[in-house]
């Protein structure tokens, strides 16, 4: 197992008050495994995110126990942490550009994290060797020019192009988990199809496991193995990801898929969720969906439901107590 | 069928980085990025005209070329017989309006929902607005009391209750609200055509199913024409009743929704289609390779350096857009 992550919990202080954003979290992940977490905005599918790498802003809390390769993440110290990150785990993020230096060629950047993972497995590069490995890191990411590419600046390059230079950072790092943020929503669909058949294949030949963030079902569907679907801060659904497509059992997983779009208007009107996702600081009492639920009863409302294994998925939702 | 658009040969150049004085006395040759580059097509009354395409292709530039935000460098937009110039903006300006984005950068952050949504009457020239005080007095009533009627009614066809969004701010709205908010605003001066620019794609899938069927009901209801522009295919599908496919500023394909979406001629267009990630299939199959820079576009036909069934002749010569019926393809494979 190369994470496991058991009751996790995460809350946010804030001047308005406490407010949980992950309640109860367990997942566990195998190596070379492919993960989407699914939900809409602010359903508390990225700080997951920034609790397995690390990166939960001060006023985040987590309780629990997260353990990467037999690491207790929480209880790391922040020296230890910086070791971890890279390494361990890498994170990519939506907007590339931000997790690029502007004012460092790429090439020399690459380097850099060649170098920093050498270190941690003491390894004796030339630098004639770690240049050749950077090139073919490049090529490997399809990245037309390596020689060219190396010597621009990240503002030189195109969206689709400096998301492909962080993807091929994590190559160079060759890290345990990578978890991706998002990394696909601010390109078109057609450098997106090109990132993400390029993360199947590393994934394929490196075994390295992926978390892949996003909101978008059909893109989750194409990429992953697992899917767990996120609703206020609660997974409600979690399971293989073709069974849960082809067959949702939770109301709110029937509703984000039923309101893609795939047909014309004329075959019918778009099913559409009621309402909007509620704010953390005024949630509903019970379920968190009810609001918006059309099979909610009256138990529904009394009280949360747990987690419990229904066929072949974790659910949350009292219609399969 | 009647057209409401006619846009003839469209060009878009803009001027490509800094230009100083000395550049025009020294006569450095002006670069250009091309925009549009001889964008040609009727936009029928009453139907939806989606315009897909990747960032770059010069959806949006066409966009804002329908609703006056810019002018084109040639070529002539005809809109309702009447050719848009100078002296012509506000004919065009009175029958369209146009739904951004981000609708928390196009609605002033410090105004309330009702003032928001009645200004696109008051600002109106005062020639312009003759139509509704004339409307108020045949009624007996003043232009104030009409105004709030109007706000009342564009904002209920949106799926929102008046007296509770009138007094709040765009920052007390959720995301779809705030969209809902702007397209009231477009549609309370009884336009005939809208333009949308992405107007779905900085929602959720949940709120974005919401807005596309109350874009769908007043489409219908009012009768209007929209020029729909989007990257996601599938809400393209939806919508539209036509589709537009263009490539680095040149439509490659257009023709009924369904017959480009299901039997699409292009080969950007099919790699476009398999781009797209469905819950039907676990692959995707993108094209190879990147947009081409519209300062320095390939020769020949523009999407030649990635099409996998390029031939000798594409490399040369620039296709045109060949018309069959209501069909439309530029490529060299259907000569």
């Amino acid at each position: 197992m190369l994470l496991s992550i058991r009751n996790l919990d995460v809350s946010y202080n804030t001047v308005a008050g406490t407010y949980k954003v992950i309640d109860s979290l367990n997942l566990d992940i195998d190596k070379g495994e492919l993960i989407a977490l699914v939900g809409e905005s602010a359903s508390g599918k990225s700080t997951l995110g920034q609790v397995i790498s690390r990166m939960l802003p001060p006023v985040g809390k987590a309780r629990g126990q997260v353990l990467l390769d037999g690491m207790d993440v929480l209880k790391m110290s922040e020296k230890e942490a910086t070791n971890f990150r890279g390494t361990s785990v890498f994170m990519i993020f939506q907007n590339p550009l931000n997790s690029l230096n502007p004012v460092k060629r790429v090439g020399d950047q690459l380097l850099e994290a060649l170098n920093v993972r050498n270190e941690r497995s003491h390894r004796n590069l030339s630098d004639e060797e770690s240049r050749r490995e950077v090139l073919e890191a490049l090529t490997s990411v399809r990245l037309p020019d390596p020689e060219k590419i190396m010597s621009r600046y990240p503002h030189e390059l195109s969206g689709g192009q400096v998301q492909r230079v962080v993807i091929c950072m994590a190559l160079l790092l060759q890290p345990k988990l990578l978890i991706a943020d998002e990394p696909t929503t601010a390109l078109d669909v057609t450098v997106q199809a090109q990132v993400v058949t390029l993360l199947k294949d590393l994934s394929k030949k490196t075994e390295m496991s992926i978390i892949f963030i996003t909101h978008d079902v059909a893109l989750a569907y194409v990429l992953s193995d697992k899917m767990l679907v996120f609703y206020a801060g609660r997974v409600m659904e979690k399971g293989e990801t073709l069974d849960l497509v082809k067959k949702p059992m939770h109301p709110y997983t029937a509703g984000l898929l039923a309101s893609i779009p795939t047909g014309p208007k004329n075959k019918g009107r778009l099913y559409s969720i009621p309402g909007s996702p509620p704010s953390y600081l005024s949630l509903p009492k019970g379920c968190k969906f009810t609001p918006r639920c059309k099979f909610a009863f009256e138990k529904c409302s009394g009280s949360e439901p747990k987690s419990v294994m229904a066929s072949n998925r974790e659910l949350r939702c009292w219609l399969y107590e | 069928m009647s057209e409401v658009y006619r846009f003839e040969d469209i060009q878009k150049y803009y001027i490509a980085g800094k230009r100083g004085i000395l550049d025009d006395l020294l006569k450095i040759p002006k670069v250009y990025v091309k925009a549009l580059d001889g964008v040609s097509l009727s936009v029928p009354a009453g139907k939806v005209v989606a315009v897909v395409g990747e960032s770059g292709s010069g959806k949006t530039t066409l966009g804002k070329i329908a609703v006056t935000l810019e002018k084109q460098t040639g070529g002539k937009v005809i809109f309702n017989g009447i050719e848009v110039g100078k002296n012509t903006y506000w004919d065009v300006r009175k029958h369209v309006d146009m739904v951004f984005q981000n609708p928390a950068t196009s609605l002033n952050p410090k105004m309330k929902v009702k003032d928001i949504v009645q200004e696109s009457i008051m600002n109106l020239p005062v020639e312009e607005k003759k139509s509704f005080e004339e409307e108020a007095k045949s009624r007996g009533i003043s232009m104030e009391k009409l105004l709030v009627e109007k706000v009342k009614e564009s904002i209920s066809q949106v799926g929102l209750i008046y007296d509770e969004v009138k007094n709040k701010q765009a920052r007390e709205l959720s995301g779809g609200q705030v969209q809902r908010v702007a397209i009231a605003r477009s549609i309370i001066k009884h336009p005939d055509v809208l333009v949308l620019d992405e107007p779905t794609s900085a929602l959720d899938e949940s709120i974005q199913a919401q807005v596309l069927n109350i874009l769908v009901d007043l489409q219908e209801k009012l009768k209007l024409t929209y020029i729909f522009i989007t990257h996601n295919i599938l809400v393209a599908r939806y919508i539209s009743d036509y589709i537009i496919v263009l490539y680095a500023g040149k439509i490659v394909e257009y023709g009924p929704s369904e017959e480009v979406l299901t039997k699409p001629l292009h080969p950007y267009t099919q790699l476009l289609l398999s781009s797209v990630p469905t819950t039907e299939s676990k692959d995707v199959k993108p094209p190879v390779g990147d947009v081409p820079s519209l300062i320095n576009l390939p020769s020949g036909c523009r999407f030649h350096p990635r099409c996998p069934f390029v031939m000798e002749k594409c490399r040369s010569v620039d296709p045109e857009l060949r018309t069959q019926g209501d069909y439309q393809v530029a490529c060299w494979l259907y000569e």
